[in-house]
């Protein structure tokens, strides 16, 4: 068969030259080995590490904030969270369309988180969505392979367990801005974090804010989770442990249900803030880390303003208030006494002009303990007009008033006393001695908070003038340097602080602040009812599209030999103090000297201590 | 008919350099699915090689001779065969190639390939002059096209490359011109736009990406990279079997298939890699001599374009999961899992060994 017409040299030839390039294939290749596995061999394994190791960051719990009993007003809950790892996204237009379409997020709210995180590390996950519900993680779990991308991280959440209660003092979180992160106190946090905005939240923001943990998991190319591989338990914030008295402050929410206003309470000696409420008020919960845009501008552009502490943010004119402090200048400056007394027929003329006593028949003949218990205008007018503009405001000012109090939240206002030197620095024009006369009964250009002017009242009637704070001076609370706060004497002379108190007790036993009585407690107190017509209504008001109520005051303290509560409430356009805001207090008192009592007969045995039995 | 001479003919060497093979690919195997639910592939995998090497040994019976002379016969029944999948088969992977029987599936492409070599070594062993003429060229291509083109419409167009290789070596070895060689190239060349208008936009993507692969390193390039990055990080003596976290947290995709190598490369690392590669390099050097040895010039076409087509494998495959070519899904000889590809592999080098057995023969 051996028929070789064909040249077998030939054959054998290309068959050399085909083992050749086999040679050569197989040389490439083990070159191509040489350079991946061994020259490049750190390179490589660096990838590979990176790959199958990832870092989960584990968001501390933030720390309990407590009544002044221990009981907690802020802690954590759990809460599912839906993330984005942009290194594992490979396709924008999906992923957004799969939010878009099974978790009902919108395009814009997607496009403009991922701009935010624009410039952070890829690797660093950003929150898409937060507290999924139990269907929603169904569907991302399902589809985790289409999307690795997505990932469900538990996360602790803050959770206010009272809701709106206490919500100014109590704050809320939220987001750090970019301008915050810029600042020193935020040096610590990073973008995504949260951060305490508002109230007790932000004073002790650092105190709260807990060390973040973290594990590094291996995970498959899916990102499933195959093993922890090191772990970094995150830390909870420390407790801070307020001087908010839970029962005291839902009382007072519940008197203050639908109004608009608020109420301080105080203890004269030591400056603890034992209640402080405004309303309309709104429910941090809503805040715990994005709100929705929508909420957020329904809040901000709310004409009742709920997000500022009337508390302590806003000044108001004290009205009637003002005549203790009128008599406080009164009496030390020996103008008047306890025997002093004025003819009141209704009102009075004064530089040209008839001042109104607010009953228009008169009070007749008024003593100073009188003038107190009936309000009567008449009289401080007069003392008013005697006194004069600088000493009205010299005692004003030592009392407390027209200055911040200085207590450890943010946003405090600072009250006006008004002076000739005032009037010309603010306005540039020259103090007209009517002015004076309108101040005498705390009208005019004298505002105030309702903080300033519990501790101002406070002052008058203990001697001290202290410092209020919401934070417990409590060896739960050590972060906090120890140390006496100062409460520093006020000079008012001991039998003056008596006449006033007399005038003061007279008032809720017989006067105008009955409604604040307490059984069994003496309480003294005044009331104010201020008018309200800013310049902008004076118009409507003349023309009677506009009836404003008066701002309705109470300021009260108990017991009457020995304070140790004050009690501040402030309704706006309330109508009377009398019957507006002194059953408000009247209810706080009551409620107070109970739980004083009970807690006499049985003492309290188990109070919560520290946060080892935390909830998260 | 297999006398005691033949078997002392047999290249048992080159039989345990394959079955070497087939082992270390059974390991990795093994370690890359164990943890998956692909965990029962690496014992169905034995089983595929015991078929093949059974395949294999009842093939040597028959003498290659008579294979020849039936060639027509095979070449009708799998033109048949290939045309029965386009109407019968079912889809994997987007290619309809497949004949499938519950779990069990045959991809006759695979066989076809063993055909096509056998049909066009025939051919080209009956011309009688130093230099192929044009018709015989022609017909050579038409031989190739038939089932290549069949595998094409099947949507498979990495495997009907693979034919591609059989035509070009045998055309080079069965003694085209080289004048028309060069020519044929230059067409190609000119035809290669042409090609990429065919190509589907994931095939241009695939070869866009091995020119830059970190260009979209989550995308199209994803695989290669974590291919490279697999092999890289084994380093001189690999991380161990079962111990690869490339192949086994699956950032290599279908570790236990066409990147089988990736696999052992991070396991074995650079020795294992170039182990393996020698085992290739020494079967493909077999051939190669048995291909000078054989008694007639049938017996040298036919171990060529089975060693044209084993090279061609080994080289896209490896290249494929080095970085050097693009991703296409042809697996390894012996190496990656499959039933028709290792019995097919087993089958053409049967027929290798059948060639070797008979140099000494005389009829």
């Amino acid at each position: 068969m051996a028929k070789f017409f064909n040249d077998n040299r030939h054959l054998l030839a290309r068959l050399n030259g085909l083992q050749y390039a086999l040679v050569v294939v197989f040389a490439v290749l083990a070159v191509r080995l040489w350079h991946l596995q061994i020259l490049q061999y750190q390179e490589h394994l660096r990838q590979a590490e990176r790959n199958r190791i990832r870092a989960v960051q584990l968001v501390a719990p933030r720390g309990l904030i407590t009544d002044r009993e221990g009981r907690v007003l802020a802690d954590n809950r759990p809460s599912f969270n839906l993330f984005l790892d942009r290194e594992e996204m490979k396709d924008q237009q999906e992923t957004v369309r799969f939010l878009q379409v099974e978790l009902g997020l919108e395009r814009r709210q997607i496009e403009s988180q991922l701009k935010k995180f624009e410039t952070t590390p890829p690797f660093q996950p950003i929150v898409m969505k937060e507290d999924l519900s139990l269907a929603e993680i169904a569907v991302v779990e399902s589809r985790q392979l289409e999307h690795p991308e997505l990932r469900i991280l538990q996360e602790p959440r803050r959770h206010y367990p009272y809701g709106e209660l206490a919500a100014h003092p109590l704050g809320y979180v939220g987001e750090a801005t970019q301008e915050q992160l810029k600042t020193k106190e935020f040096s610590q946090t990073r973008s995504g974090d949260l951060v305490g905005k508002y109230g007790v939240e932000r004073t002790y923001n650092a105190v709260l804010t807990g060390k973040d943990g973290q594990e590094q998991v291996m995970v498959t190319s899916a990102g499933r989770v195959i093993q922890a591989l090191d772990r970094r338990d995150p830390v909870i914030g420390r407790e801070v442990r307020l001087t908010l008295d839970l029962d005291l402050q839902k009382a007072a929410e519940e008197m203050m249900a639908g109004k608009r206003g608020a109420v301080v309470v105080l203890d004269p000696n030591n400056g603890d803030v034992l209640v402080l409420l405004s309303k309309p008020s709104f429910n941090p919960n809503d805040f715990a880390r994005r709100i929705s845009r929508q909420l957020w501008q329904e809040l901000i552009n709310n004409p009742d303003h709920p997000f500022q502490n009337r508390g302590l943010s806003s000044n108001f004119p004290p009205g009637s208030v003002f005549k203790v402090f009128m008599t406080y200048a009164g009496l030390e400056e020996q103008t008047v006494d306890e025997k002093s007394y004025v003819r009141c027929s209704g009102g009075i003329p004064m530089y040209g002009r008839f001042f109104h006593c607010w009953k228009k028949g008169g009070h007749g003949f008024v003593t100073l303990p009188n003038a107190i218990i009936n309000s009567c205008n008449v009289f401080f007018y007069t003392l008013g007009y005697k006194l004069g503009i600088e000493r009205i405001a010299h005692y004003a000012k030592a009392s407390g008033l027209g200055v911040p109090t200085g207590i450890d939240l943010h946003g405090e206002a600072s009250g006006v006393v008004p002076s000739p030197e005032w009037k010309m620095a603010t306005f540039g024009d020259k103090w007209y001695a009517g002015e004076t006369i309108s101040v005498s009964i705390g009208q005019g250009a004298v505002s105030t908070t309702p903080l300033q002017l519990a501790r101002a009242f406070g002052g008058l009637v203990t001697g001290r003038l202290s410092r209020p704070h919401v934070l417990m001076e409590d060896p739960v609370n050590d972060f906090r340097k120890a140390g006496r706060r100062e409460t520093p004497a006020i000079p008012i002379q001991e039998k003056n602080m008596e006449i006033l108190k007399n005038g003061l007790a007279g008032v809720v036993t017989s006067g105008t602040g009955r409604q604040a009585a307490v059984p069994g407690v003496e309480v003294g107190g005044k009331t104010g009812t201020a008018q309200v017509i800013g310049r902008e209504n004076l118009a409507k008001v003349k023309n009677g599209t506009f009836d404003p109520e008066d701002n309705a005051w109470f300021v009260g303290f108990a017991p009457k030999q020995a304070p140790e509560i004050v009690v501040v409430v402030f309704v706006e356009h309330g109508g009377h103090g009398g019957s507006a805001a002194a059953p408000v207090a009247g209810r706080i008192l009551k409620e107070y000297f109970d739980k004083k009592q009970h807690q006499k007969e049985r003492p309290l045995i188990a109070l919560r201590t520290g946060s080892d039995e935390s909830t998260w | 008919m297999v006398t005691r001479k033949l078997l002392g003919s047999f290249d048992w060497q080159m039989l345990a350099a394959l079955l070497a093979i087939a082992v270390l690919g059974v390991v990795e195997i093994h370690s890359s699915t164990l943890l998956t639910p692909y965990a029962k592939l690496s014992s169905k995998q034995v089983l595929w090689i015991l078929m093949g090497l059974a395949a294999l040994l009842t093939l040597l019976l028959i003498d290659y001779h008579t294979l020849g002379r039936y060639v027509h016969v095979f070449y009708v029944l799998c033109v048949a065969v290939l045309i029965a999948v386009l109407a019968y088969g079912k889809v994997v992977h987007g290619s309809r190639s497949w004949f499938g029987w519950g779990s069990v599936g045959l991809q006759p492409s695979e066989f076809a390939k063993v055909v096509t070599v056998l049909a066009l070594a025939k051919l080209y062993s009956e011309v009688t002059s130093t230099h192929l003429r044009m018709t015989e060229v022609g017909t050579g291509m038409a031989v190739l096209l038939i089932p290549m083109g069949l595998v094409v419409l099947q949507g498979d167009l990495g495997t009907a490359i693979t034919f591609l290789p059989i035509f070009l070596a045998l055309a080079f070895v069965g003694g085209v011109r080289k004048k028309l060689a060069v020519i044929m190239v230059i067409a190609a060349v000119l035809a290669a736009p042409l090609g990429w208008m065919v190509l589907k936009d994931y095939q241009k993507e695939r070869i866009k990406t091995v020119f830059n692969p970190s260009a979209d390193p989550k995308g199209k390039g994803y695989q290669s990279i974590q291919s490279m990055i697999a092999i890289g990080s084994g380093g001189f003596l690999g991380k161990g079997i079962l111990r690869g976290s490339q192949s086994q947290l699956r950032f290599l995709p279908e570790p236990h298939n066409d990147f089988i190598f990736a696999t052992l490369a991070e396991e074995l690392g650079f020795l294992g890699a170039v182990s393996c590669l020698g085992l290739y390099l020494f079967v493909l050097l077999r051939c190669l001599k048995i291909a000078r040895e054989a008694k007639d010039r049938l017996g040298s076409l036919i171990v060529v374009g089975v060693t044209s087509v084993l090279l061609f494998h080994v080289l896209v495959n490896m290249g494929m999961v080095m970085g050097l070519v693009p991703i296409v899904g042809i697996p390894l000889p012996l190496m990656s899992y499959g039933g028709s590809s290792v019995v097919s592999t087993f089958v053409a080098i049967g027929l290798v060994l059948n060639i070797g057995m008979r140099r000494f023969v005389n009829y």
